[in-house]
């Protein structure tokens, strides 16, 4: 496996969208490539920096306000596309 | 130069937790949010027609939603004189009060250090992202802070799934290295 598509192994492993396969090859390059094992030290990092900050300060809609917006909005959308 | 295209059907799904969460960090009120995030989307429909597909969807949606943001502060200032006299203080609940003392944030409900560290993460993450190319800051946070699933973006912005880990994969690395200047 070469650095490039470990590099984007990794980028989905921090996204849990990496298949079993490709985490082994992952691995077994890790084991021999500093460069690559340094990217994904940094990789990892930066995914509980992201998440941190997100669970702390990243407000959502509730599902039922969402909902409501959703409905008020769709009425209005109706009017448009019928013209 | 690409042309954005519009589709107000995807508005909702799409862009109503950014805006909201955009709106909240400025506004501090969630219920004024929620107004402000509706009457953003209507306003957007209204005009959809000046859309001129220079800059994305949201990038438009958010220039009309700051416009909204601006025209609320205006409406609460002009209101500002009359606050002593309308005292409803205890009216609806416990919490509800119009004193300005009570919308502000509680500052001990946490950690001092905490809260401050968590703001300046907040704005070192927000400053690097800014530093992003347009469509590695738009992948990169719809996929990482809005957790999109991989193929709602892909269908979303029209690019395959190795292109978007591609983009995925720059917008990382120059996080990482701006964040390492600024945070590490």
């Amino acid at each position: 496996m070469p650095c490039t598509e470990a590099h984007i192994v990794c980028d989905k492993a921090q996204y849990n969208e990496a298949t079993l396969w490709e985490k082994v090859k992952m691995t077994m390059h890790l084991a021999m490539c500093k460069i690559c094992k340094q990217y994904t030290k940094n990789n990892v990092k930066l995914t509980k920096l992201i998440n941190a900050n997100r669970d702390e300060n990243f407000q959502r809609l509730d599902k039922q306000s969402k909902v409501k917006l959703k409905a008020t909005f769709d009425k209005e959308l109706a009017k448009y596309s019928n013209e | 130069m690409p042309t954005h295209k519009i589709n107000p059907n995807q508005w909702i799904n799409l862009y109503s937790d950014y805006l909201f969460n955009y709106t909240i960090s400025r506004v501090n009120d969630r219920d004024m949010a929620k107004d402000i995030v509706s009457d953003t989307f209507l306003a957007g429909l209204k005009s959809m027609k000046n859309f001129k597909g220079e800059a994305s969807e949201r990038t438009w949606l958010i220039s009309i939603l700051k416009r909204k943001i601006i025209d609320h502060y205006r409406k609460t200032n002009s209101k500002k004189g009359k606050a002593e006299v309308r005292m409803s203080y205890y009216s609806d609940s416990e919490n509800e009060g119009d004193w300005l003392e009570e919308r502000v944030a509680d500052p001990f409900n946490k950690n001092a250090e905490d809260t401050i560290e968590n703001k300046e993460l907040a704005l070192a993450i927000q400053s690097c992202l800014s530093k992003l190319p347009e469509k590695q800051a738009t992948v990169f946070e719809m996929k990482t802070i809005l957790e999109y699933e991989t193929e709602t973006i892909c269908n979303e912005l029209n690019i395959t799934a190795s292109n978007l880990w591609v983009i995925i994969h720059r917008a990382r690395t120059a996080m990482a290295s701006c964040l390492e200047k600024n945070w590490f």
